[in-house]
């Protein structure tokens, strides 16, 4: 107590001591993600912290570009507390200067970690931080599987469906506040909203065949999905009502997993129309198809596009083995980054949710794309898991 | 009144300051953990976009692609997974063409079914686990309708027939074998009977 006390007090006399620093807009880091070479992660020094707190600083800065080294060795200090509420700071080591000094109150003690560990980010990369975001995925109940939601490190995890069914392929609305996904709850795959505070649920496609995959547009107002009530797995979008269904893919080939380009002109998709899978673009509001090459992979699935639309990650495989690759939207040379199948962004664009199987379990692992390093999620869920979806 | 608009503009100040030359660098976190509403399982049907189907009308694009048969044709029907579990047909890895060793098997449930206009059926499309699980359900799907394309040119309505993609969720072997892999490669038919009174 003594010692917390002691060390508000340092924070306090370093806010006053160094306040002109503060409120300064930092230069955004720009990172490539598609820079081959290697991109250093940012070396910080963690101390004052305990416990399940320091866990989570460490686990949502490593998944956003830092490492964690000796005192003399880190370009930042960070510092701080974690007792009664979290307070931190983070000292510059090269302009020796601090950059960052809060406290926090309310909410929880893991939020409060979370809102820190976004400051520590956005005050050192100038990119806001992805700490207080959320997942949604389907975890595996014996035949079944249930969505759930997730703080996006595992916490807080809360079943959304109890149907006793398949419910799979969430995704989030822009606004976090409604869920899509399908449910074979009526005796077939069919598609359905789901509002997460109210409980409430409306059906947005139910026709025979496969309804599935649902992927809402970054303005939140339509869905794109697979439907083959034509008569084959064709991409159809309409309002997230289910109204003003739009039929955009005519092939006798099966496509699949459609994405929204960030400024939602264009979908990305699978489609086998070629002989092999592969991704292709088409025009929200009707045209031609086209490719999107993925120059060294082959038998693309699951494209994501990321938030900033300069990268599409997506999953390839080799005999039984699944890799997520990126690449440009316009088609080029796909890159491997992890080994693991059906990447999800998050808002920052370079941070990917995923699934790795192997020998039957599928568990949830997060990779920061530029540094390719990869961590599983540290709150391990009771079932298998698969298909995150992150939110905003 | 005058009294308490003063004490309200002077608190107004007091907090403005406060904001000002407080401890500027607290953050307030707002509320606790937010409520999830799940469901109990319960569906309001009236809440529902577009429930329905594509009509009754079956259609063929220009692509050749048959339109599906509305759901409502199906419904209130008895499902029999037995009547046909020796017809079930097996497909090569990532194919959905009906391979030509299995064409006895749907020829004998086209017989079957022209013998018996009452019943329709189900076809179930499955896959092995060596695929993603999104594609694995579209492929599910183009399976199902390869056997039911099939069907329809054997002389089997298109409106008696439909599709249903499990992707890889239900394994016939949960095996990870390519023995078992072959096995979960598969389209299964269900008879769909009138329930009796119907």
């Amino acid at each position: 107590m003594i010692k917390s006390l002691h060390y508000s007090l340092v924070i306090v006399v370093a806010l006053f001591g160094l306040g002109q620093n503060f409120g300064h807009a930092q230069k955004t880091i720009d990172v490539d993600i598609f820079d081959s070479g290697e991109v250093k992660a940012i070396p910080v020094h963690i101390e004052g912290f305990t416990g399940d707190i320091l866990s989570l600083l460490k686990f949502d800065l490593f998944v956003q570009g830092f490492e964690f080294v000796d005192k003399n060795k880190a370009q930042f200090i960070i510092k701080g507390s974690n007792t009664g509420n979290v307070s931190g700071a983070v000292y510059d080591q090269l302009k020796r200067g601090f950059i960052l000094n809060k406290r926090y109150q309310g909410g929880n003690l893991r939020m409060q970690g979370h809102t820190f560990a976004n400051n520590v980010v956005e005050s050192i990369t100038g990119s806001p931080g992805i700490g207080l975001s959320k997942i949604t995925f389907r975890q595996f109940h014996g035949r079944n599987t249930e969505i759930h939601v997730a703080d996006f490190d595992g916490y807080n995890a809360k079943q959304l469906t109890r149907d006793n069914s398949i419910s799979a392929g969430p995704d989030w609305s822009p606004n976090g506040e409604t869920l899509f996904y399908y449910s074979y709850l009526k005796n077939n795959p069919d598609i359905y909203s789901h509002n997460i505070r109210t409980g409430q649920r409306k059906i947005v496609a139910r026709f025979s065949g496969s309804n599935i995959s649902p992927s809402v547009s970054p303005d939140g107002k339509r869905v794109a999905m697979v439907l083959s009530k034509a008569g084959s797995p064709d991409i159809w979008v309409a309002s997230v009502n289910g109204s003003g269904l739009r039929r955009l893919t005519t092939t006798k080939a099966a496509e699949s997993s459609p994405c929204w380009s960030p400024d939602g002109r264009f979908i990305c998709f699978v489609s086998r129309v070629s002989g092999r899978s592969a991704l292709y673009k088409i025009p929200a509001n009707g045209g031609a198809m086209s490719r999107i090459k993925t120059v060294y992979v082959s038998n693309a699935t699951e494209p994501d596009w990321s938030p900033d639309g300069k990268a599409i990650a997506f999953t390839t495989q080799r005999g039984g083995n699944f890799d997520i690759c990126i690449v440009e939207p316009s088609g080029g040379k796909a890159q491997v980054v992890a080994s693991g199948e059906d990447p999800s962004w998050a808002l920052n664009s370079r941070t990917l949710i995923f699934t790795n199987r192997s020998r039957g379990k599928r568990i949830l692992s997060v990779l920061d794309v530029p540094t390719k390093r990869v961590k599983t999620l540290p709150r391990r869920f009771p079932g298998n898991c698969s298909q995150a979806s992150w939110s905003n | 009144m005058k009294f308490a608009s003063l004490t309200l503009s002077a608190l107004v100040v007091a907090l403005s300051i406060g904001c000002k030359h407080g401890p500027k660098n607290i953050t307030q976190i707002p509320g606790g953990n937010s409520n999830v509403a799940g469901t109990g399982g319960l569906l309001d049907p009236n809440s529902s976009g577009t429930v329905g189907t594509n009509g009754d009308v079956v259609s063929v694009d220009g692509d050749g692609n048959i339109g599906l048969a509305g759901l409502d044709e199906f419904e209130n029907m008895l499902m029999d997974r037995g009547a046909f579990s020796a017809q079930t047909v097996y497909f090569g890895f990532d194919r959905s063409e009906v391979h030509p060793d299995d064409s006895a098997k749907v020829s004998a449930v086209a017989d079957a079914l022209s013998q018996s206009p009452q019943n329709k059926i189900l076809i179930e499309g499955h896959c092995d686990e060596r695929g993603t699980e999104e594609y694995n359900r579209a492929l599910g799907e183009r399976r199902a309708l390869s056997v039911r394309d099939r069907l329809v040119e054997l002389g089997v309505g298109a409106d008696r027939i439909r599709t249903m993609s499990l992707g890889e969720d239900r394994p016939a072997d949960p095996g990870l074998t390519e023995d078992a892999y072959q096995a979960n490669r598969r389209g299964e038919f269900v008879l769909l009977k009138p329930k009796p009174g119907n």
